[in-house]
C-alpha cells in the first residue's frame, strides 16, 4: 500500500499538512506513506484504504464519517492499544496501526456471517432469549459471546497494558469548553477582564468548524488573541462531564480535574446523519466530514459525489467539493422548492450542479464501498416514494440531516432541554447559575452571531465574579443588543423518514455504534420498550463511543413515528458522562498508596528484613528466619521495631480525670513514673483499642495504642476533649517517636551497657517508666513485656533512631541479640495469650469475656464511657470466653476456623494459631461457649471440613507466674 | 515544659561523640545519590551530585528538598493566650486564621484559632524552645510539645512548584487564593498534611514523618515529570531570598 497521489488534492491554504515533510507507518503490517498533520484516516483514506475497522456486532465494513472525532465508524488499533480514532489521531512516525474486530483479516472476516445470515436470530436482546436453553450449555455460549462481544483486545500481558498518567488539579475563575470562535471569545472576553480562564477544546488546535472553512484566517487570528492573553488552552482535550463543578478533562496522558467558578459551553453542534439503507457503508460521509478531509488534509473525499442533504449545509458542502475537484453528481435536498438560502442556490445553478428538491437519498449500494447511490422523490406527507426511485453511479455519498446542538455537558450541568420544533432538535432551555452556553449550542450558528454571543457569555461571567469594571459593563449591554439582532435560528428543514418498508435490501442504521437499526427500535417497541430510556437499555442504541451525537435524534425521531408521539413528549435520554471516550486508565489516575515507614527502615532492607503491609504502615515480617528469632528471644535477646505504634501526649491539670473517662480503670492514681495497661472501649462496652499509658509528671501522659488504631483513637480522645471541655490538650507524636523493644534474658545487660540509669530490677522495676538517655539518645523507657520476656520498650526522637537501634545492636550482638519481626512477635505474644485487638475481639468482644475482667473497675466513682453497658454484661454474665487452645494433632488451624459441636454447627471461633518453637506445639486463642471456657476441656476445631481434637487452656503458655518478665 | 525524649537535640556525648539527628529517609537520599552535610546537629543533604542542575531546577521548573531538620512546635492554649504568647514572640504579630506570620526565622502557623504551629530554622529550635516554654509558664493553661520529629517537611521551590502540587492536592494555590504566607491543612497525595507558601513560589509542605519517603516519592516524580529534581540544601540556599523566614 503507497500513496495515490490522485486522491491528494492541490494544495490549499487551509491544510494543516506539511507536503515537505513524509512520514511512513504501517497499517495491517502494510506501509503507507503520510504527511506531517495527516491523521491516520486522511493518510489511510489518501493511500485508498476506505475500509478501516468492521462495526461492532455485524462485523460491517466501516470508513471515514465525520473526520471529527464524533461518530465511531474509524476507531482502529494503534500500537497495541484499541478504540482510537484514525480521524483524529495523527499519523508517527512507524506507528502500527490495525483494524478492529474483524478475523481472520479485515477483507475476509468470518463473523460477517452475522449480518448476511444471523440477522433474523440476532434481534435486540437476542442473548438473553437464544442462548438459555439447554442450560448446560450455557458456559460453552458464554466463552462464544465472549469472544464475540466487544471491540478490539487489549494487551495480553499486565505490563503492556499499564501506562503512565496523571491528575491535575487545576482551580479558574473561568472554564471555556469548546474552542470554536464563540468559545474563543468568551475566554478571551474574560480573561481581558482579569479572569484566570482555561478553554478546553477536542480539537488539535483552536478554530472548531471554521479551520476547514472560509472562516479559517479570522479563526486563526482569534486563536493568536487568545493564546496571547493567558489563557491556558488545553487542546486536544475533552471534556468529559460536570460533577458538581468539577470537570474532568483528558488531555494526553493527563486528567485535568478543573474546578471553576465559572463554567461556559460553547460545544458547538453537531452534524447529522441520515437514516437510509446502507447508511454505514464507506464512502458515506457526514457534509462536514467530507469537507474537512477536502480542506485541512488536501484528499479527496471521492471522485463522484451525491449530496443529501436537509438544510443549505449541503449546498455549501456540493460547492466546497466541487471546487475542490469533486464530480457532484446530484445534490437532494428534502426541503420544498423555494426554502433554499436563494443566494446559496443562485451559487449552486451557477456551478451547473444539479440541485433536486424534495428529494431524498434511500440507499447506498456497494459492498464494500459506495458504488452509487438512489434518490427518491418525497411525497406531501415527506415520505420517500418508492415509485420515484432513481440509482446513480457514485463513490461518496455527502449527507447533512441538520444540526443538533451538543448540549450533553450542559444538561449534566443542570440545563433544561426543550424541542424547538423550527431548528427540528431539543435545544437548551434555562441553565443554572455560573453556567453560560455561547455559540451554535445556544443557537448562534452563524460565526460572527457566534463570536459576539461568546463575548457576551465570557463578561457576563467575568462580572458575575466582580471583574471588569463600568466600561465593560456598558460594552456588555451594546453586546447584548447586538446579538439580539443578529440571525440566530437556523433555516427550518425536513428530516426524511427512511422508506416505508426500509430495511429489506439491506440495514438501515439508527445507531451505528451498537449496530442497532430501524428495525430494532421498532422491535423493541413491539415488545413493550415504548419509551426512549427503555428502548436505549434494551436495545443499547446511544449507549456506545459516540455517546448519542449520531443516534439520539434519529432514534427519538423513530420512537416518535413509531408510537404516533410527537417527539417532544418522547423526550431525549439522560445526559450521563463521560461525554468522550477515555480510557479507564486516565480516570484511575496515578496510583497512590501512601505507606508509613519507619525512621529506621533503611536498616530493615539493609538488614534483610521481609517487609509487607501492616495496617498502613510498611514494616518487617521477619529477617529471613522467624524460628531462630523467636529463639534469640528466649534465649539471648531481640530487638524489635515497634515505632508504629499510636503515641499521644495527653496534657493538663485534667488529664487524669480524662482518661478516667474514658478508660474501665483508673489512671488517675497512677504515680508519675509508672506505666499502666489500659482497654479502651465505646458506649457499648466493646474493645476499641489496647495500650499502655506511662504518667510522666503529674499534668502529662504518654498513650501509646495499637498501630492501626492510632488514627481512631486520636479522634476518639479529641471528640470527647471537644464534649467535656476539660483542661486537656492532645497532641499525636506518632510518627515522630521511634520506639523500640528491647526483650530477652540478656536485655538488661545490654541496657546497662548503654545508659547511666540503674537497670536493676529495683531500681527499673516492672512498669516502671524511666526518662534517661541511651547511647546518648534520650529515650523514655518503659518496663512492659508484650512478647512475655523481660523487656524494655525504647521511645525516642525520630531523627535519632537510627544512632539508636545501631547501638543496640552493637551492644547486643556479643550477648546473641538480634532484630525479629512481627511474625516472631505473633508467635511470642500469643506465648503469653497477649491479645491483639481486631483479630482476637471483634466488634462484639468486652473485656469481662476478653479474659480481662480485672481491667475493668465499677467500684469507680466516676462514670466512664461504657461503664452501663458493662454492668449489664457483669449481670448476665459471660456468654462466651476467649480462651487459650493447644492442638491435640500438631496441626496449625487457619486463622477463622470455627470451633464445632457435635452436629458440626460452628459455635465459636479460632482467632489466632501458630507453632510454638519453643513449647513444640502449636497453641492457639480461640472464643469458646462458656461452658467450654473450662481448663482441660476438649473442643472440636473445623479447619474447611477437616475436623481436630484439641484442649481449652486458661493460663498463660509461657511464663504463666510472670518470673521471667517481672524479673 | 516539652520532654527530653521529644526533642531530637537534646543528646548527651556516648562512645566519644553526639549522635547526629537524620532524615527518616536519609537511606533513600543516599540511594540517591546525596552528598550529606552538617547543619545544626543534622546530617542533611547538600546536593546530589549535581548542584549547578539542582540551582536551575529551583530556578527554572521545581526543585524539591527534604527540610526534616526544621525545629516545630505546636503551642495550644486558649484563643487569647495563643495570641498573646506568639506576638510576644513574634514581633508584636498575631497570625490570622489561614495566614502564617514571619518573624526572624520563625513562621508562626495558626493550625486552630487554639493551637499554633512554630517553625524554625534548626539553629533556633532550642532558642524557640526555651522562649516558648517561658511564655508558656507564665500563662494560665497552655502547653509547648516538640513535634520536630512528628512533622517531615519539605520544601517545594521554582515556578512549576505549583504544578508539582496540582498533581496531589485540590488546594487551590494561585496566588490570588493562596497568598505569600498562606497556610492551610490539607490533605496532599491523600494523607494529611499542612502547606506553608513561604514566598514567591517556595512552598513548605508538612506531613507526618511516617510518610516522608511516601511524600518524598510523590513529588519527586512529579517534579521529574515537570523538568524538575530532588535537590539539596546548598541549591535552596541559593534560591531562597536573603532573610526569608524559616526554610532554607
Amino acid at each position: 500500500m503507497s500513496d495515490r497521489t490522485g486522491d491528494r488534492l492541490s494544495p490549499n491554504p487551509r491544510e494543516r499538512i506539511n507536503r515537505g515533510k513524509t512520514i511512513e507507518f504501517s497499517f495491517d503490517g502494510k506501509t503507507v506513506s503520510a504527511f506531517e498533520g495527516d491523521t491516520i484516516g486522511s493518510a489511510l483514506h489518501a493511500s485508498g484504504q476506505r475500509v478501516l475497522s468492521r462495526s461492532f456486532k455485524y462485523h460491517r465494513p466501516r470508513g471515514l464519517m465525520c473526520c471529527a472525532g464524533q461518530c465511531p465508524n474509524c476507531l482502529v488499533e494503534v500500537d497495541g492499544w484499541p478504540g482510537v480514532r484514525a480521524c483524529t489521531e495523527p499519523v508517527r512516525p512507524g506507528m502500527k496501526v490495525g483494524h478492529m474486530n474483524a478475523r481472520p483479516s479485515l477483507d475476509f472476516d468470518v463473523m460477517r456471517a452475522t449480518d448476511i445470515f444471523g440477522t433474523r436470530f440476532t434481534p435486540p436482546g437476542f442473548y438473553y432469549k437464544t442462548f438459555i436453553r439447554p442450560r448446560r450449555l450455557w458456559p460453552l455460549y458464554e466463552k462464544v459471546l465472549r469472544g464475540a462481544a466487544g471491540l478490539g483486545v487489549l494487551p495480553k500481558r499486565q505490563k503492556h497494558r499499564e501506562w503512565r498518567t496523571e491528575y491535575r488539579r487545576r482551580h479558574a475563575d473561568v472554564l471555556v469548553i469548546g474552542g470554536g470562535v464563540a468559545g474563543m471569545a468568551a475566554a478571551l472576553r474574560a480573561a481581558e477582564m482579569g479572569a484566570d480562564v482555561v478553554l478546553v477544546d477536542d480539537g488539535p488546535e483552536l478554530g472548531g468548524t471554521q479551520l476547514a472553512g472560509e472562516g479559517a484566517e479570522s479563526a486563526g487570528s482569534l486563536a493568536d488573541r487568545v493564546h496571547a492573553s493567558g489563557v491556558e488552552v488545553l487542546s486536544p482535550g475533552a471534556a468529559l462531564g460536570f460533577f458538581d463543578g468539577i470537570v474532568p478533562v483528558w488531555c494526553g496522558s493527563t486528567l485535568h480535574q478543573i474546578r471553576a467558578d465559572r463554567h461556559i459551553a460553547a460545544t458547538g453542534s453537531i452534524e447529522q446523519p441520515l437514516v437510509f439503507e446502507g447508511n454505514d457503508l464507506p464512502g458515506v460521509m457526514l457534509c462536514a466530514g467530507a469537507e474537512r478531509l477536502a480542506s485541512l488534509y488536501g484528499v479527496r473525499p471521492g471522485r463522484r459525489a451525491v449530496i443529501a442533504t436537509t438544510t443549505d449545509r449541503g449546498l455549501e458542502t456540493a460547492m466546497a467539493l466541487q471546487a475542490a475537484g469533486v464530480e457532484i453528481a446530484a445534490v437532494a435536498d428534502s426541503r420544498r422548492e423555494g426554502n433554499a438560502d436563494p443566494a446559496t442556490k443562485e451559487r449552486l445553478e451557477d456551478a451547473r450542479v444539479d440541485l433536486l428538491t424534495e428529494t431524498t437519498v434511500v440507499g447506498a449500494f456497494g459492498r464494500r464501498q459506495v458504488k452509487g447511490a438512489v434518490l427518491a422523490a418525497l411525497d406531501e406527507r415527506g415520505q420517500p416514494n418508492p415509485d420515484t426511485e432513481r440509482g446513480i453511479d457514485c463513490d461518496l455519498i455527502a449527507v447533512s440531516g441538520g444540526t443538533i446542538p451538543a448540549t450533553s455537558l450542559l444538561l449534566q450541568a443542570g440545563a433544561k432541554s426543550r424541542w424547538d420544533e423550527q431548528r427540528g432538535a431539543f435545544v437548551p432551555d434555562s441553565a443554572p447559575e455560573g453556567i453560560h452556553a455561547a455559540g451554535a449550542v445556544a443557537g448562534h450558528e452563524d460565526p460572527a452571531v457566534a463570536e459576539a454571543s461568546g463575548a457576551v457569555a465570557g463578561a457576563e461571567a467575568a462580572l458575575e465574579l466582580e471583574l471588569g469594571d463600568e466600561e465593560d459593563r456598558s460594552t456588555l449591554e451594546a453586546d447584548r443588543e447586538a446579538l439580539a439582532g443578529g440571525r440566530v435560528v437556523a433555516a427550518p428543514q425536513a428530516v426524511p423518514s427512511p422508506m416505508p418498508g426500509a430495511g429489506k435490501r439491506d440495514k438501515c442504521f439508527a445507531c451505528l455504534c451498537e449496530d442497532v437499526t430501524t428495525k430494532d427500535l421498532t422491535y423493541s417497541i413491539e415488545e413493550g420498550y415504548d419509551s426512549i430510556e427503555l428502548s436505549k437499555r434494551y436495545t443499547t442504541v446511544t449507549m456506545g463511543p459516540c455517546q448519542g451525537r449520531m443516534c439520539q435524534l434519529p432514534s427519538i425521531r423513530q420512537m416518535a413515528r413509531d408510537t404516533d408521539t410527537p417527539v417532544s413528549e418522547v423526550g431525549i435520554t439522560a445526559a450521563r458522562p463521560p461525554w468522550s471516550t477515555v480510557p479507564m486508565g486516565v480516570l484511575a489516575g496515578r496510583p497512590f498508596e501512601p505507606a508509613k515507614r519507619s525512621a529506621v527502615h533503611g536498616r530493615h532492607r539493609e538488614l534483610g528484613g521481609n517487609v509487607m503491609w501492616a495496617g498502613d504502615w510498611r514494616r518487617p515480617y521477619d529477617y529471613g528466619d522467624p524460628r531462630a528469632e523467636t529463639m534469640a528471644v528466649h534465649e539471648g535477646a531481640g530487638l524489635i521495631d515497634v515505632s508504629t505504634l499510636g503515641k499521644l501526649m495527653v496534657r493538663g491539670p485534667d488529664a487524669g480525670e480524662f482518661l478516667n473517662r474514658l478508660y474501665p480503670n483508673r489512671f488517675d492514681n497512677l504515680k508519675p513514673g509508672r506505666v499502666r495497661y489500659g482497654v479502651l472501649g465505646d458506649d457499648a462496652g466493646r474493645i476499641t483499642d489496647d495500650g499502655t499509658l506511662c504518667r510522666l509528671d503529674d499534668d502529662t501522659f504518654y498513650v501509646t495504642t495499637t498501630s492501626s488504631g492510632a488514627d481512631a483513637v486520636e479522634s476518639w480522645f479529641s471528640w470527647w476533649l471537644a464534649e467535656w471541655e476539660l483542661d486537656v490538650h492532645l497532641t499525636d507524636v506518632s510518627q515522630g517517636i521511634s520506639a523500640f523493644n528491647l526483650a530477652g534474658p540478656k536485655a538488661r545487660e545490654i541496657l546497662s551497657g548503654l545508659t547511666d540509669l540503674d537497670c536493676s530490677n529495683e531500681g527499673f522495676a516492672y512498669l516502671d517508666g524511666k526518662r534517661a538517655h541511651v547511647a546518648g539518645v534520650p529515650c523514655l523507657m518503659l518496663r512492659i513485656g508484650f512478647v512475655g520476656e523481660l523487656g524494655y520498650e525504647l521511645h525516642c526522637p525520630g531523627p535519632l533512631a537510627q544512632e539508636l537501634w545501631d547501638s543496640l545492636m552493637k551492644a547486643g550482638e556479643p550477648r546473641g541479640l538480634r532484630p525479629f519481626g512481627l511474625e516472631p512477635q505473633r508467635v511470642l505474644r500469643l506465648q503469653k495469650l497477649h491479645i491483639l485487638v481486631g483479630q482476637d475481639t471483634d466488634a462484639e468482644s468486652n473485656p469481662f469475656e476478653a479474659a480481662m475482667p480485672w481491667i475493668v473497675k465499677l467500684d469507680k466513682e466516676e462514670d466512664f464511657i461504657g461503664r452501663w453497658a458493662l454492668e449489664n454484661v457483669q449481670a448476665r454474665g459471660d456468654e462466651s470466653k476467649l480462651v487459650g487452645f493447644t492442638m491435640d494433632n500438631g496441626a496449625v488451624p487457619q486463622e477463622g476456623s470455627v470451633v464445632v459441636d457435635g452436629k458440626d454447627t460452628a459455635i465459636g471461633l479460632v482467632t489466632s494459631s501458630r507453632f510454638s518453637p519453643l513449647l513444640e506445639r502449636t497453641i492457639g486463642m480461640a472464643w469458646v461457649p462458656i461452658d467450654l471456657a473450662e481448663d482441660g476441656t476438649a473442643i472440636d476445631i473445623s479447619d474447611e471440613g477437616r475436623r481436630m481434637g484439641a484442649k481449652v487452656h486458661l493460663a498463660p503458655f509461657y511464663d504463666p507466674d510472670q518470673e521471667k518478665l517481672r524479673g | 515544659m516539652s520532654f527530653e525524649f521529644l526533642a531530637p537535640d537534646d543528646v548527651k556525648a556516648w562512645d566519644g561523640a553526639s549522635p547526629m539527628q537524620r532524615s527518616p529517609i536519609e537511606w533513600a537520599h543516599l540511594d540517591a545519590g546525596a552528598k550529606i552535610g552538617e547543619r545544626a546537629g543534622w546530617r542533611v543533604v547538600s546536593d546530589y551530585g549535581a548542584p549547578d542542575r539542582e540551582q536551575a531546577a529551583c530556578r527554572t521548573t521545581v526543585g524539591i528538598a527534604d527540610l526534616s531538620c526544621l525545629g516545630k512546635f505546636e503551642l495550644q492554649a486558649d484563643q487569647a493566650t495563643v495570641a498573646s504568647i506568639v506576638s510576644a514572640l513574634a514581633g508584636d504579630a498575631t497570625p490570622g486564621l489561614g495566614m502564617a506570620v514571619g518573624h526572624e526565622s520563625v513562621w508562626w502557623c495558626p493550625v486552630t484559632a487554639e493551637r499554633v504551629l512554630a517553625i524554625t530554622a534548626p539553629e533556633r529550635t532550642k532558642e524557640i524552645r526555651t522562649a516558648l516554654e517561658e511564655q508558656a509558664s507564665q500563662a494560665g493553661f497552655a502547653s509547648v510539645t516538640e513535634v520536630t520529629s512528628a512533622l517531615g517537611s519539605n520544601s517545594v521551590i521554582g515556578p512549576m512548584a505549583r504544578e508539582a502540587f496540582a498533581r496531589a492536592t485540590a488546594l487551590d494555590m494561585r496566588p490570588a487564593s493562596f497568598p505569600e504566607r498562606g497556610f492551610a491543612p490539607v490533605s496532599v497525595a491523600r494523607t494529611p498534611g499542612m502547606v506553608l507558601r513561604e514566598e514567591g513560589d517556595r512552598f513548605l509542605h508538612l506531613f507526618g514523618s511516617g510518610y516522608a519517603q511516601y511524600n518524598w516519592t510523590v513529588f519527586v516524580d512529579a517534579a521529574q515529570r515537570l523538568g524538575g529534581r530532588a535537590v539539596g540544601l546548598d541549591a535552596l540556599r541559593a534560591a531562597v531570598t536573603e532573610g526569608a523566614p524559616a526554610g532554607a
